[in-house]
């Protein structure tokens, strides 16, 4: 049930936004709790990748005095990945297209976040 | 990787050598005639590592107190008690070496000179035909200080990722789970 409902917390991300490409909730260990993802994209090296990228960025933030860690985005030329906690357990990982009004998709990833926190 | 993946993962190695009770059987015959010679052992084996410059300096003001530990230890490796317990003592022993940061290069030159020393031994017995020599004493011996060294190997391989884990912020299932990806070309 809860499985169910984090899923369809990831597909209402997806299907809001046209610049959202691919999610996935995973545990802060990198395991994978739900994801909405291409057939392309490797659910395993996804999670070990975002929660490794959430635990690094958490540790710089904290070695360079940045306070709290809110999120990490990484820009490359095809696009975007945005990482955000997800309760203290785990994060939330949202691929995004290149042209994305990053306003809005940051805004969507937040909602989610909550919402997926709320149900693990 | 905590002692009992360490035991587990050791248990296949062990089956995978062959280190079995008919070799074990050998280590304790090897053993009775090897104790005696422990002293002598235990005195070269240092007077090699004091030969070179950087070993001596890292060993400068240990030596007489290293030199009963590894009495000690030599003992228990000819006791011919192989429970595990034995097995268990090794893994301590890796973590000491780690603690006393024994740079892994000192300890695999260390155990290359014992399989020495210990091979000379027997190989000079079986020379002089002394009774109870074994011929397949080294091989099992051989077998044990693999072992051995596998547990104590792996006492660093976690000592490494227990300092990525406190320098990256990520959890040791976490490197794992980065470890074992399937690697892709390029």
């Amino acid at each position: 049930m809860r499985e169910e409902l984090i899923q369809s917390v990831l597909f209402d991300l997806n299907g809001g936004s046209a610049d959202i490409e691919a999610s996935a909730i995973i545990s802060t260990d990198g395991l994978t709790i739900g994801s909405a993802l291409s057939s392309t994209m490797d659910e395993a090296r996804v999670g070990a990748m975002a929660a490794a990228m959430l635990s690094l960025g958490e540790r710089t933030a904290t070695e360079l005095a940045r306070g709290d860690l809110e999120q990490v985005m990484i820009k490359g030329d095809n696009g975007y990945i945005l990482l955000i906690h997800a309760g203290p357990e785990a994060v939330l990982s949202v691929i995004v297209r290149k042209e994305a009004k990053l306003g809005l998709v940051f805004l969507d990833a937040s909602r989610a976040a909550k919402a997926a926190a709320g149900l693990l | 990787m905590n002692d009992e993946v360490i035991m587990r993962d050791f248990d296949a190695f062990r089956k995978l050598v062959g280190l079995d009770e008919l070799r074990l059987e050998r280590l304790r015959v090897a053993g009775e005639w090897l104790r005696p010679k422990v002293a002598e052992i235990t005195d070269t084996f240092y007077e090699r590592l004091l030969a070179d410059p950087t070993t001596a300096a890292f060993l400068d003001g240990k030596i007489e107190h290293l030199k009963k530990v590894h009495h000690t230890w030599i003992e228990d490796i000819l006791s011919g008690v192989y429970d595990e317990s034995f097995f268990v003592r090794q893994i301590k022993i890796g973590k000491a070496h780690v603690t006393n940061q024994v740079p892994p290069l000192f300890l695999a030159s260390g155990f290359s000179i014992l399989r020495v020393l210990l091979f000379d031994q027997i190989e000079s017995a079986a020379k002089l035909n002394q009774p109870d020599t074994c011929p397949r004493c080294s091989r099992a011996l051989g077998r044990l200080l693999d072992a051995c060294q596998f547990l104590i190997d792996r006492s660093y391989e976690q000592d490494r990722l227990n300092r990525v884990s406190k320098a990256t912020g990520m959890s040791l299932p976490l490197i794992e789970a980065l470890v074992m990806l399937k690697q892709q070309p390029g």
